[in-house]
């Protein structure tokens, strides 16, 4: 785990990735202490939602695909050729990233958005900001694992990240607004989660939630199960593979 | 786990692997004894790559065994993976990041703990301590093969198995590199090394196990391997030019295969253990020689007899 953890620290994309964030940051700062946080706090979402969302799909592919971009996979197995390890290192690794940018970021921003909202109406929900935090937190989470998988399945960085981007962004809708089985799409059960984080604290009245929309538990269930079906795919795929 | 009790560091017990139709290796037996710098010889596609990563766990045989350090896959396989250093194929690098990153990835992949000193140590030894700090993305591949052959090097491995470790080196980096490799039993370090410089391997090892067609078809300490060939050996005689049809006669009498050389020279070979043999039949003849020299095959006349060069042969 130390070694995947000095890869963050010693290697580029890591480094990038978080100077991109601390710019959109930055920006979306400036931009809410010019025009305010905007509709819902849009501007938060802008700043950090986004791009957070990208940069873990990034960071969960880059974990895996930075060993077949660089050809250092057979040599990652010589120092451990317990292969799963080697797996459940990666998804731990990519955990962590996601999750440390993430409330990093947003603990960041809390303090430049309250500040930079004083100005416009009655300033920064504070709650509403907390509940966008978790939204980005558990969006996050998922979509690094995505990209950890599909990095598994396809072998490759760009590979991975094309996969988990067209994924996510395309083939996801796409199946979303199929009549009957759209509802078991990974973008309805995502929104279904988020928007449960989101509802039952402020943006809705959780009584005028559809009664016969699915519980938390389902929808959780159906996340789940796709990225389970995209790690487990890569997983084996990794297992069997000659680790090249 | 047992090692040195064994003797054997690594070990191949009937061992077959196949790609679809091809046989990459054929029931291959095979130990690397302890303290030994054993040569791993074979012409392309011959399956030495494919060897080697069956020992280190890359690949799955299909058939039969492999052990390394003693473990063949339980538990403590990871213990024997972290005890041996590996160079295979091209050296695999992080190349947006200094040498001295890739040793500290490494050292902490193999789980070494605090390794600065041993890594400024090992960079110094391959030649690379003043660049240790500069990114591997701007070495050349020689510097790559030090920078590979150091990583290998970390947390004093009991076993060291390097593929092709001279590449793209220049001939002062292979004599020294070489020179290293040579010492390393001394330091406790056995050495499995795989190239296709025969005469590298001669100079480096005191083992040669030879590959053909995924087939062992040599294996042995490097003097067997030569001296068995030595019945085989030719001697090139220097007589006066005006003996030549006589001395031929007198050779060819007794046996033995006489291919002139012109001006008085006679490339002679068959079953002479000795070149007395030589100087006392030609004398008996009345025929004295000016020069008699013996030329005993080398690795690499060795390996081409053994390995039919020449045939088409696929990357294993």
């Amino acid at each position: 785990m130390r070694a995947e953890l000095l890869k963050l620290r010693l290697l580029p994309t890591p480094r990038w990735s978080a100077a991109f964030l601390l710019v959109t940051l930055v920006l979306g700062i400036a931009a809410t202490w010019k025009w305010g946080t905007g509709l819902e706090q849009v501007a938060v979402d802008l700043a950090l939602g986004l791009p957070t969302a990208i940069v873990s799909v990034v960071i969960g592919a880059w974990v895996v695909g930075v060993e077949y971009g660089q050809k250092t996979m057979s040599r990652l197995l010589t120092s451990d050729p317990r292969r799963s390890l080697v797996v459940i290192r990666k998804i731990l690794t990519a955990i962590l990233a996601t999750a440390v940018l993430t409330v990093v970021l947003y603990a960041l921003g809390y303090l430049g958005f309250a500040v930079a909202a004083e100005g416009h109406g009655s300033g920064l929900d504070r709650t509403l900001y907390l509940d966008q935090a978790q939204v980005a937190l558990v969006t996050n989470l998922v979509y690094a694992l995505i990209g950890v998988g599909f990095a598994l399945v396809t072998a490759s960085m760009a590979g991975g990240l094309t996969a988990a981007f067209v994924f996510i962004f395309v083939f996801s809708t796409f199946f979303s607004i199929l009549p009957e089985v759209g509802d078991w799409s990974f973008s309805i059960a995502l929104s279904e989660v988020t928007d449960r984080i989101l509802g039952q604290r402020v943006a809705f009245d959780p009584e005028t939630l559809d009664p016969n929309s699915r519980t938390l538990a389902a929808s959780l269930g159906i996340l789940i199960g796709w990225v389970v079906l995209i790690v487990g795919a890569g997983w084996i795929r990794f297992v069997r593979s000659e680790g090249r | 786990m047992t090692t040195a009790s064994s003797g054997r560091l690594a070990a191949f017990e009937g061992v077959s692997k196949s790609y679809g139709s091809t046989r990459a290796l054929d029931g291959i037996t095979f130990s690397v004894p302890e303290g030994s710098v054993c040569g791993l010889l074979g012409p392309n596609g011959s399956g030495k790559t494919t060897a080697l990563r069956i020992l280190l766990g890359l690949t799955r045989p299909n058939e039969g065994t492999s052990s390394l350090l003693g473990d063949t896959g339980g538990s403590s396989r990871r213990d024997a993976a972290r005890r041996t250093g590996a160079l295979v194929e091209t050296p695999a690098l992080y190349e947006r990041t200094s040498a001295r990153g890739n040793m500290v990835i490494e050292a902490a992949a193999r789980g070494l703990g605090d390794s600065s000193g041993e890594i400024q140590g090992l960079l110094d030894l391959v030649g690379l301590g003043s660049r240790a700090d500069d990114r591997v993305k701007g070495f050349s591949l020689g510097m790559r093969q030090r920078l590979g052959l150091a990583t290998a090097l970390l947390g004093k491995p009991k076993l060291v198995i390097l593929d092709e470790p001279t590449n793209g080196l220049d001939p002062a980096g292979i004599v020294e590199i070489r020179e290293l490799i040579r010492t390393l039993p001394e330091l406790g370090t056995t050495v499995l090394v795989s190239s296709h410089l025969l005469q590298e391997v001669q100079a480096m090892c005191d083992r040669v196990v030879i590959l053909d067609h995924g087939r062992l078809v040599a294996e042995g300490a490097m003097s067997e391997i030569l001296g068995d060939s030595r019945s085989a050996a030719r001697w090139k005689v220097r007589i006066d030019p005006s003996e030549t049809e006589r001395a031929t006669a007198a050779l060819v009498e007794v046996g033995l295969e006489v291919v002139p050389g012109g001006d008085g020279i006679l490339l002679v070979s068959g079953p002479v253990s000795d070149g007395s043999q030589l100087n006392v039949l030609l004398t008996g003849a009345g025929i004295y020689l000016s020069e008699l020299v013996p030329e005993f095959p080398d690795l690499e006349s060795v390996f081409l007899a053994l390995t039919e060069s020449g045939d088409d042969r696929d990357e294993s």
